[in-house]
């Protein structure tokens, strides 16, 4: 009699530690989910400003973007905010799980997993990266509403860990493409920089402007400080450039080693592994969003060229 | 290890991007802007369709284009050091720039 209460009583205390273990995994998902988003984000972002910049270069070099090409942008940029769409229905799933054990949550968590299943049916390919989305999403079509309608989130967790792994093998074959995106907008961010130095719209002073604005000073010195030249201004912009390329390069393959491990540690979990543990997840998720911040932070300084080049072709057009 | 269709058109046309000013500069007639310019629109529109198009890497074909293509976009980079002959030069471009356009016509839409 006691020892099948101890046994009764160890059992509810593992599946409790599973529910821990399950809702800590779902609640580093969310977190995870998140950052996906914003690299995808990120992307997007890329993608809209090579395009601008490109059509400024085009008026500049004599090589302009014919709609045709444009339709062809079109068709990259949608792919890549299908994604971020797919990744806001991963997050939404994950939070779905991190309240399953609540009352009245399964209506959510049923319009959070048909979301999710419905984002992936509507993947389009980027054939580029030589995956077809449709051929990965038709084997979990089974199972993708099926996790929403359980209240164990262990369960869920399996079964929503196969539509994981559709989303981070989408994204492994398509990582070389995604760092092409950001390597062309360097590339254009380089070419616009440099002209607008070589037309003196991006003065000298650029290189000492942001000591004072560290401060919450204003600069009121010149635009081009004596002494100086157009060399090391575009050794500057050389410098970001690299850093964001860097960061770019860093922040892609960070989001990747992230679902990876998001996948093992779903697998962990399911296969109720001794040494389950959340930190090698959380230290990705921390890292890929430590590119992210070093990206949006660079954004923000490259505005400059962006100010300059749109003060240009305001001038142009007076 | 060999470079895949894509990372292949998109070498040359960032090439021709980052040095679009140098090589455009050392142009020394209307004609050869003109052609540089051409070159620069086709390697750039052919990256941008490329990553629409699937390509089979292990195709011999697509393997030997892949590899012209390098091949073509190494000789660019060190002419980049010494542009004294722009005809050699244009001539290479122009070549890569069809070995790109090839490439994607064997890619699939």
């Amino acid at each position: 009699m006691r020892t099948a209460l101890v046994t009764v009583c160890l059992c509810s205390l593992i599946a409790c530690v599973d529910q821990q273990d399950g809702k800590a995994l779902a609640e580093a998902g969310v977190n995870a989910s998140d950052s996906l988003t914003n690299y995808y984000d990120t992307l997007a972002q890329d993608l809209s400003e090579t395009r601008e910049l490109e059509a400024y270069l085009g008026a500049l070099r004599g090589t302009p973007v014919s709609t045709g090409e444009l339709t062809v942008l079109d068709k990259t940029e949608t792919a890549v905010r299908q994604r971020r769409r797919l990744s806001v229905a991963l997050n939404s799933a994950y939070r779905s799980l991190v309240n399953l054990s609540s009352s009245n949550v399964s209506a959510d968590a049923q319009a959070a997993g048909t979301s999710l299943s419905k984002s992936l049916q509507e993947l389009t390919a980027l054939p580029a990266s030589n995956v077809d989305p449709s051929a990965l999403v038709g084997q979990i079509l089974g199972d993708a509403a099926g996790w929403a309608q359980t209240h164990d989130i262990v369960k869920a967790s399996k079964l929503l860990a196969t539509q994981l792994l559709v989303v981070q093998k989408l994204y492994s074959a398509e990582a070389n493409l995604y760092r092409s995106i950001a390597q062309e907008r360097g590339n254009k961010i380089k070419s616009v920089g440099d002209d607008l130095v070589d037309k003196g719209f991006l003065g000298t002073a650029t290189l000492i402007q942001e000591v004072p604005a560290a401060l919450g000073l204003e600069w009121t010195g010149p635009n081009v400080l004596p002494g100086t030249d157009v060399a090391a201004v575009k050794s500057l912009l050389d410098t970001r450039i690299h850093r964001f390329a860097g960061s770019a390069e860093g922040a892609t393959d960070a989001e990747a080693q992230m679902l990876a491990q998001m996948v093992a540690s779903h697998k962990a979990l399911i296969e109720q592994d001794k040494n389950f543990s959340l930190a090698d997840f959380n230290n990705l998720i921390a890292k890929a969003n430590a590119y992210l911040q070093d990206i949006q932070e660079l954004r923000e300084s490259q505005k400059k060229v962006e100010l300059a080049r749109k003060a240009e072709l305001a001038s142009k057009e007076r | 290890m060999q470079e895949m269709s894509l990372e292949a058109i998109q070498g040359l046309y960032f090439t021709l991007d980052l040095n679009f000013n140098k090589l455009f500069d050392a142009c020394q007639t209307s004609a050869q802007k003109d052609d540089f310019k051409t070159d620069y629109v086709n390697a750039r529109d052919a990256f941008w369709e490329a990553r629409n198009r699937a390509f089979a890497d292990n195709d011999p074909l697509v393997l030997s284009t892949v590899q012209k293509l390098v091949d073509c976009r190494a000789s660019i980079d060190a002419d980049l050091e010494n542009l004294q002959n722009i005809v050699n030069v244009l001539n290479t471009i122009s070549t890569g720039v069809s070995f790109a356009s090839r490439l994607l016509a064997l890619g699939a839409i």
